[in-house]
């Protein structure tokens, strides 16, 4: 049985969330401007400083990525803000730093065409970030408790091991959390083909059922017009023959807990408790705007403010986003023993008979709590930044049902 | 030599190889079910045989629940995957293959300029 005493000290927030870290984010808002935006990251991380990189590429006006923008920007491991840009690009981020600035973050932005290009813009950054990391080592901390935790639960590169270690690990870890008042979102409507009833009846009350049973016909839908569904040649080549088969080790890290709702990309979650994430668009039903991969959704889920994000592998995986570390866990003990370097949790113990599902729980967060007080997921160790932003459609006023889809 | 294979639910009809590859020969059930199988083709680390015949058509039942149906009649003690069972809904993907070293690969994309 787990307590709320205080577990570590955090970054009280303006909207009342608090952060683990105190990440100074420099973000790029076209292709053309994450060179410079790459070096002011990478003079800092060599001297060890928390300050991260990440942008969005294309140069469109895309709604979906301006929110992830806002919604990193305001994210509680980030204390300050700078944003870079070319100058012509679409997205405006004199209003991106006024959102931040409003939401209590230091926050400051420049064009390259305006301050003189590459060398000058390097060095215009680096003053601005220099200042940022003076004033963020001034502010004071306050006692941080479970129940003040948001995760994350993802997996990527599934196996027949995700199933019957990797996942009910998450899934058991995230019933007890949300039972004494903490947050958990787990992802991928698109492994829960099959499982309509499963999820639409743990919704916790008519309007969250009709939310999630909406959301997975959207999803059936969108993988029928594409004929493609979320499962892969190495899925197969470790033991899973079909989704159905696939989706059914998926659910399992949600855990047993009724649903508080979805969650489109960039909504915070309301209250505590357990939520499903929808990141799938809300148009767009061709192959090449779906399923971005593992670190693609977990680049969504830190739009919803999780502090850490679990991702469970059966095949193996290296990504980490540091704006909430990727701590990586596994349920096979062979894939263990190949990637050691890369994967934090070696859940293939339960296979094994060598751990119970209690012990290695108790091991899972441990880790979690040494996280929080400052430990580094093996992700960030090797410096892992996998988090570019993908343009994409969703309306987050509603959820879509499309007009054609059969249930 | 680890020769045994795991069963998830009582119901199901087939078990998984979740320790090591099973050789031919007697296998022991573990798990949902306890006895043992007569393998007829040895199974993969991961991978799942047969614990009952299963007719094509028939479901393929793991967890409980149905994952798959069989796309040809499967004997008791046999290899089960993409090569003789298929999903309900996601018909691109039962078109893959296995291709070499029991790889699974999909066929309808050109590798060539």
């Amino acid at each position: 049985m787990l307590t709320n005493d205080p577990i570590a000290r955090g970054y009280l927030r303006k909207d009342g969330r608090k952060g683990l870290r105190n990440k100074v984010l420099i973000m790029f808002t076209v292709d053309c401007s994450s060179f410079v935006a790459q070096k002011i990251g990478q003079y800092f991380r060599e001297l060890g400083e928390d300050v991260d990189v990440v942008g969005s590429r294309a140069c469109e006006d895309n709604q979906l990525n301006i929110r992830r923008m806002l919604a990193y920007s305001i994210h509680p491991n980030v204390g300050a803000v700078l944003f870079v840009g070319n100058g012509c690009e679409h997205t405006r981020i004199g209003k991106l730093c006024k959102f931040a600035r409003e939401n209590g973050r230091l926050a400051e932005w420049f064009y390259l065409q305006e301050v003189g290009g590459t060398v000058k813009g390097i060095e215009h950054g680096m003053r601005i970030v220099n200042g940022f990391l003076e004033e963020l080592k001034k502010q004071e901390t306050v006692d941080f408790y479970l129940k003040d935790l948001c995760l994350g639960g993802e997996c990527g590169g599934s196996d027949f091991a995700s199933g019957l270690a990797g996942n009910p690990l998450v899934g058991a870890l995230f019933d007890e959390l949300v039972d004494i008042g903490a947050t958990c979102i787990f992802e991928e409507m698109v492994e829960s083909i099959g499982l309509r009833d499963f999820l639409v009846n743990r919704g916790v009350d008519e309007k969250v059922k009709k939310d999630i049973g909406d959301t997975y016909d959207k999803t059936v839908h969108i993988c029928k017009m594409s004929g493609q569904f979320s499962i892969a040649p190495g899925n197969m080549n470790g033991g899973l023959t079909t989704v159905e088969e696939k989706s059914m080790g998926a659910v399992a890290k949600g855990g047993t807990r009724q649903i508080q709702g979805i969650l489109k990309v960039g909504q915070k979650p309301p209250h505590a408790g357990l939520w499903m994430m929808d990141n799938m668009n809300d148009n767009a039903y061709d192959v090449s705007f779906i399923f971005g991969g593992d670190a693609y959704s977990m680049m969504d889920l830190i739009t919803l403010g999780t502090h850490f994000n679990l991702l469970v592998t059966g095949r193996g995986h290296t990504v980490n986003n540091p704006i909430a570390p990727t701590l990586k866990i596994t349920g096979n003990p062979k894939t263990y023993e190949k990637l050691k370097d890369d994967i934090d949790i070696n859940a293939g113990k339960l296979l094994l008979g060598v751990s119970t599902m209690e012990e290695m729980k108790k091991e899972l967060l441990d880790y979690i709590i040494r996280l929080c007080n400052g430990g580094k997921t093996l992700g960030e160790k090797h410096g892992h930044c996998e988090a570019e932003f993908v343009n994409g459609y969703q309306d987050y006023r509603k959820v879509v049902r499309p007009a054609n889809c059969l249930a | 030599m680890v020769n045994t294979l795991y069963v998830v639910e009582s119901k199901d009809n087939v078990a998984t190889a979740a320790l090591d590859d099973v050789a031919l020969g007697t296998a022991q059930l573990r798990g949902g079910r306890e006895g043992t199988v007569e393998l007829l083709t040895p199974i993969p680390f991961g991978h799942k045989a047969a614990i009952a015949d299963i007719e094509e058509g028939a479901a393929i039942i793991k967890y409980g629940v149905q994952i798959a149906v069989a796309s040809r009649p499967i004997r008791c003690g046999e290899y089960v995957h993409i090569h003789n069972a298929k999903s309900m809904m996601d018909m691109r993907s039962n078109k893959y293959t296995v291709a070499e070293q029991g790889a699974a690969e999909n066929m309808d994309r050109e590798y060539t300029l």
